[in-house]
């Protein structure tokens, strides 16, 4: 697509006062560069307040608070930003870039302890204890019951734990705790008033509820949101994502400002190139130590979701007939990507099921769509061989698999099996009882 | 209001003896596979693990490797990719979680990454 100028629409936290002055700082600094061909807005959520930016030259930058402060995790607020920059701002394409604290996919715990149905008492009427943290891992029997050594039947995803013998504490009777749609998948936060987080499910609704239905590039300045999981989910509201594999800071915003003003009719691709750039240059001159990866949305995701989903089923049959080697790709060779519960896609496909020729097949289709959509990558020499996207991989027996994917797009994909039935594979240990 | 005139009275309590202060535990980033020696300076090395998050990030004890006097133990570690921290310890400072967490979260916020703030817990043992 080709422009005549562009709208930055940036949608901030600033939590901390350290936080708040970086965003203010990135404002100013914006206003600086920017042309009359650069529009820019920014809706930054402090303590006890909300505060709206708009950049439009020649005029001054001008900074109004909203009467009642917005929960940045509430989808409706970000559908207010973003209609009220469509109206506000010229008619031009729309970098959205979200920019805030974030640790992966939400509602990542242990699973729930099991009930005990024959225990006189209040847990019988209530059900069993609270779920344990990850702090504390639940016995063997806690999380499998007493079928746990049989490797039998793995849990439904989305279904809510059926056949698996787990009986989740917040499905018991009377203690059901219905969670909004929006309120599943990333974590990305948190609102500093209310401290809840927005997800790539309430981000999606948001963004499909605002005028225009959709954002040329989508920016997700926090950190491990460059997942499978999150950007298939945003994939039929953007044209373009750009996120981060791994713990990312803040980006050069003057420099993206700067390169818009120096080139505003950018392509949408160009202009992600060119973000992905202002990032490289400071991994380059040693200033920063993140990854960044820049991927076309809509089809060419759904196209790598479908390839993915046979590789996933190929890798199914490898957990009977080649376990060791699985095991092997998943706990030691595939590159971890800062998180332990994420793996660097193109690492692990290269990995699990190296020795299969049906799996190298599946395998080499997904490398072939991933590069095709890939449109700029960069990394540090701190993250070797993250290559622009990751997958949820667990490594341990007791997180709770059904609840991590539960209202994502991405749970009715193969690999939520896979990820099942090798966690059901995995040996126990006496401390996974003990702890 | 005249100021007031501040007098210190004399103790009788003998002199105390200042105690050594101990240096702080030195955390340095893990982004490779490397053979973890004690300085000299230091009692023990260890590398931390991040093992999992919540609404809290739990680190376990990975690797711990001590000294005594010229004497040290080296040992390697194979870096996988998760979030890794060194970590020495000086001469004279306990080798606990409750002794390290409070330097550990504060080396985490100083890399000012937008990774969510939430607690550090060091797990398991050495307790």
């Amino acid at each position: 697509m080709t422009t005549s100028g562009w709208n930055v629409l940036v949608y901030a936290i600033g939590r901390t006062a350290e936080d708040h002055k970086r965003v203010t700082d990135a404002i100013a600094q914006m206003h600086e560069a920017t042309t009359e061909r650069c529009h820019i807005a920014v809706q930054l959520h402090g303590h006890g307040r909300t505060t709206r930016y708009w950049s439009c030259k020649p005029r001054k930058l001008e900074a109004e608070t909203l009467p009642v402060p917005a929960n940045a995790a509430e989808p409706s607020s970000l559908t207010s930003f973003l209609n009220t920059a469509h109206r506000r701002l010229p008619t031009a394409p729309v970098a959205l870039v979200l920019w805030a604290h974030s640790s992966g996919l939400d509602h990542l715990h242990d699973y729930p302890r099991k009930q005990a149905p024959h225990r006189p008492g209040l847990d019988s009427v209530f059900g069993a204890h609270d779920p344990g943290g990850l702090g504390g891992a639940p016995g063997l029997d806690d999380v499998f019951g007493g079928a746990a050594a049989s490797h039998a039947m793995p849990m439904g995803f989305g279904g809510g734990g059926g056949g698996g013998g787990i009986a989740p504490w917040r499905e018991a009777p009377g203690r059901r705790t219905r969670m909004p749609a929006e309120r599943y998948g990333c974590r990305w936060g948190p609102d500093p008033n209310t401290g809840e987080f927005l997800t790539n499910v309430g981000m999606k609704k948001a963004i499909a509820g605002s005028s225009r239905r959709r954002v040329e590039v989508l920016g997700l300045n926090a950190c491990w949101m460059a997942s499978l999981e999150i950007e298939y989910e945003l994939r039929g509201v953007s044209d373009v994502q750009i996120a981060s594999q791994v713990s990312a800071q803040p980006w050069p915003y003057r420099a993206i400002v700067e390169a818009i003003a120096a080139a505003p009719a950018l392509t949408t691709e160009q202009l992600a190139r060119a973000i992905v750039a202002s990032v490289h240059d400071e991994i380059t001159a040693g200033t920063r130590h993140d990854a960044i990866s820049a991927l076309s949305s809509g089809a060419a995701m759904d196209q790598l979701a479908a390839a993915f989903d046979r590789y996933a089923r190929r890798a199914m049959a490898l957990i009977e007939s080649d376990w060791e080697s699985v095991s092997k790709a998943v706990m030691k060779d595939a590159q971890r990507v800062d998180d332990p519960y994420q793996v660097d896609l193109m690492s692990l496909v290269r990995e699990l099921g190296k020795d299969d020729v049906k799996a190298k097949i599946a395998a080499a289709a997904v490398e072939t769509h991933f590069h095709a959509m890939r449109l700029a990558h960069t990394a540090s020499t701190t993250h070797p061989n993250v290559h622009g996207l990751s997958l949820f991989c667990p490594k341990t027996t007791h997180v709770d698999l059904t609840d991590a994917y539960r209202g994502t797009e991405f749970r009715t994909n193969t690999w939520a099996q896979f990820l099942q039935a090798f966690q059901i594979r995995l040996p126990r240990t006496p401390g996974d009882q003990a702890s | 209001m005249p100021a007031r005139k501040l007098t210190r009275k004399k103790s009788d309590q003998p002199t105390r003896t200042a105690r050594r202060a101990v240096s702080a535990p030195r955390f340095t980033r893990v982004t490779k596979s490397l053979k973890l020696s004690v300085p000299p300076d230091c009692e023990a090395s260890v590398i931390l693990k991040l093992v999992g998050h919540d609404e809290r990030r739990y680190y376990a004890w990975w690797l711990l490797v001590g000294r005594y006097d010229q004497e040290t133990m080296t040992a390697s570690y194979r870096f996988t990719g998760e979030d890794t921290v060194r970590c020495d310890i000086p001469t004279g400072m306990p080798l606990s979680a409750a002794t390290l967490q409070p330097y550990l979260a504060r080396f985490l916020k100083g890399e000012h990454n937008q990774e969510d703030d939430a607690p550090v817990i060091i797990k398991g043992k050495p307790k």
